[in-house]
């Protein structure tokens, strides 16, 4: 079976400002792949494009082996969830009401959610530790829990790709790690493959089997936790001195010990 | 909230505008206590005044899902200017009031007017709230300065459409009413089936997009649908208002904004609340009567403000 998710030379600016380019890569199902990078690297810009929320300006992205801007909003939002790195609700909606708007795109235009959907939604929400908060308006739970809230919506879309911008923002540490637990099972599980874009790169490095890291819009360096988090990538990269270690479960921990000379 | 408590509410909601009408019939001095006068009188005027505010307040409810901006109403956007528009065009051109073609240009005028608010407050993919609130008075104010231009020509019908301006439940007959009916009707059938997708939408364009929804084409309809809503409304009682502002959030206290209840509960509020509001405006000065949307504004701008402050803090625009 081929990669699920393809990028080919993508290449995107801003007016003419910022640029991402020739960024290549190849993601299959059931991985967990992460995209880190210091601020201003393009992370953010290169999810969107996987999204298929923006068009690339050179290069092509296969999706499940088709071409991103073929795809019709409907399939796409069957074969891919994107969670963007801030989320706003201007109204009182429960935790409940938010989630199961994953299962919106099983639905013609006309029909509403059946209790089966309610019931997934329920479900996803106690996997992620927030039966209580079901019932209570988003607006009204922490920062932390709303950001699990649009997790449970992202899980509850069910796609063959997950794609999430700093999932773990507002999140204190021990939520942190239980996510990234949640996601790499879920990858596991499900076959899933999923993409995350994190500033914490210590996460990344634990939970993400292979990754990818961005220097001003080019790839800086592509392969698994071990291999892209060498100590000169990340002097390179982000200008730190830092080095991994492998745990007796075959983790990748990373130690940063301070920011590079001169 | 569990869905029973929401129905017995709605229930309650539709009970109380039933009340409410059957009460308002027999509200203010009644000279000759006739039969005729509750049946041909008060009747059909209590019957406007539900439609009215039911249409409105659905309107609203839209609106405000729409556009993500509990600020939203079709006074406020210019949708009742440009209905008011239509109908005028329509009754200077000889049509008939309450006729189809009277309707239909009232339907468009408002189609028109809401699309060029939201267009004109429209920058880089997104409609802030400022900008649609300074493009709803331009298209309000450039609407009624037509028509007031049309009837400034035609100076023997200028006194009533000065109270249509203002909004006045008075006249309504049979033809009226049943015009208004249909575009209500389909005005709401579209609503309650773009329910879920405006839930969705209230996530943003961009999320709702990631979901699945077509968002331009929801957009379309909504306008549509909200454009039969408020040439219903305008039909039978003019631009009233601050209704469509008013009500739905009420509505949205009690039961929440997801908008399939939502527009159930504001519609039924609308009636009842519009009706009780013409109740009020044909007594108070009786046997004078005040336009019904005076009252309505003397009650809506206040609020309009306490919530313009409260968003302000909360929703930053």
């Amino acid at each position: 079976m081929g990669p699920v998710l393809k990028a080919e030379n993508l290449g995107y600016s801003y007016n003419g400002g910022f640029a991402l380019a020739d960024v290549s890569f190849e993601i299959s199902a059931g991985e967990f792949f992460g995209i880190a990078g210091p601020n201003g690297c393009g992370k953010t810009t290169l999810l969107k494009l996987l999204s298929g929320a923006i068009a690339p300006q050179s290069g092509k992205i296969l999706a499940d082996g088709t071409g991103m801007a073929t795809i019709s909003p409907r399939r796409k939002a069957a074969l891919l969830a994107f969670l963007p790195a801030e989320m706003s609700v201007p109204y009182d909606f429960t935790a409940r009401e938010i989630a199961v708007m994953g299962r919106s795109p099983g639905l013609d235009w006309w029909e509403n959610y059946s209790q089966e959907d309610y019931d997934g939604a329920d479900g996803v929400l106690r996997l992620l530790g927030l039966e209580h908060a079901a019932d209570k308006p988003v607006n009204a739970l922490s920062s932390g829990e709303r950001r699990k809230v649009f997790i449970a919506q992202a899980l509850c879309q069910r796609p063959k790709i997950l794609l999430l911008d700093e999932p773990t923002t507002h999140l204190d540490i021990r939520c942190q790690l239980q996510t990234f637990e949640l996601l790499k099972d879920f990858a596991a599980s499900r076959g899933t493959a999923v993409v995350v874009v994190s500033h914490d790169i210590g996460l990344v490095a634990r939970y993400c089997g292979r990754l990818l890291l961005l220097k001003d819009g080019r790839p800086a360096a592509l392969g698994t936790a071990r291999e892209t988090l060498a100590p000169a990538n990340l002097r390179a990269v982000y200008g730190v001195e830092a080095e991994t270690r492998a745990d007796s479960e075959g983790g990748t921990h990373l130690l940063i010990k301070s920011p590079c000379k001169g | 909230m569990s869905k029973k408590t929401a129905a017995e509410k709605i229930g309650l909601f539709f009970l109380a505008a039933l009340a409410v009408g059957a009460a308002a019939v027999f509200v203010g001095p009644v000279a000759h206590p006739d039969a005729a006068i509750l049946l041909k009188i008060r009747l059909p005027r209590v019957l406007a005044g539900l439609l009215a505010g039911a249409s409105l307040a659905g309107a609203g409810a839209l609106m405000q899902g729409v556009l993500r901006n509990p600020l939203a109403d079709p006074y406020i956007l210019g949708t009742s200017s440009g209905a008011a528009l239509g109908a005028a065009l329509a009754l200077l051109s000889g049509a008939d009031y309450g006729s189809p073609l009277f309707y239909v240009l009232a339907a468009c005028g408002a189609f028109a007017a809401t699309a060029a608010s939201y267009l004109l407050a429209r920058t880089d993919n997104r409609t802030p709230a400022v900008n649609l609130l300074l493009s709803g008075v331009i298209v309000s104010a450039f609407c009624g300065a037509l028509i007031l231009l049309l009837f400034a020509l035609k100076r023997d019908t200028a006194f009533s459409i000065l109270i249509f301006m203002m909004g006045s439940i008075t006249e309504a007959s049979r033809a009226v009413l049943i015009g208004a009916g249909i575009l209500f009707a389909l005005g709401m059938g579209i609503s309650f089936a773009l329910s879920r997708q405006l839930d969705i939408l209230s996530l943003g364009e961009e999320k709702a997009r990631t979901l699945g929804v077509n968002t331009e084409a929801l957009k379309l309809l909504a306008f549509a649908a909200g454009a039969f809503l408020c040439a219903a409304a305008v039909g039978v009682a003019g631009t009233v208002g601050f209704v469509g502002l008013i009500v739905p959030h009420v509505a949205r206290l009690l039961l929440g904004p997801a908008h399939g209840r939502l527009s159930a509960g504001a519609v039924l509020l609308g009636a009842a609340f519009l009706t009780l509001m013409d109740a009020a405006a044909r007594t108070i000065a009786a046997p004078a009567e005040i336009p019904v949307g005076v009252l309505t504004s003397v009650c809506g701008a206040p609020f309009f403000l306490w919530l313009l402050r409260k968003s302000k803090t909360e929703y930053k625009g």
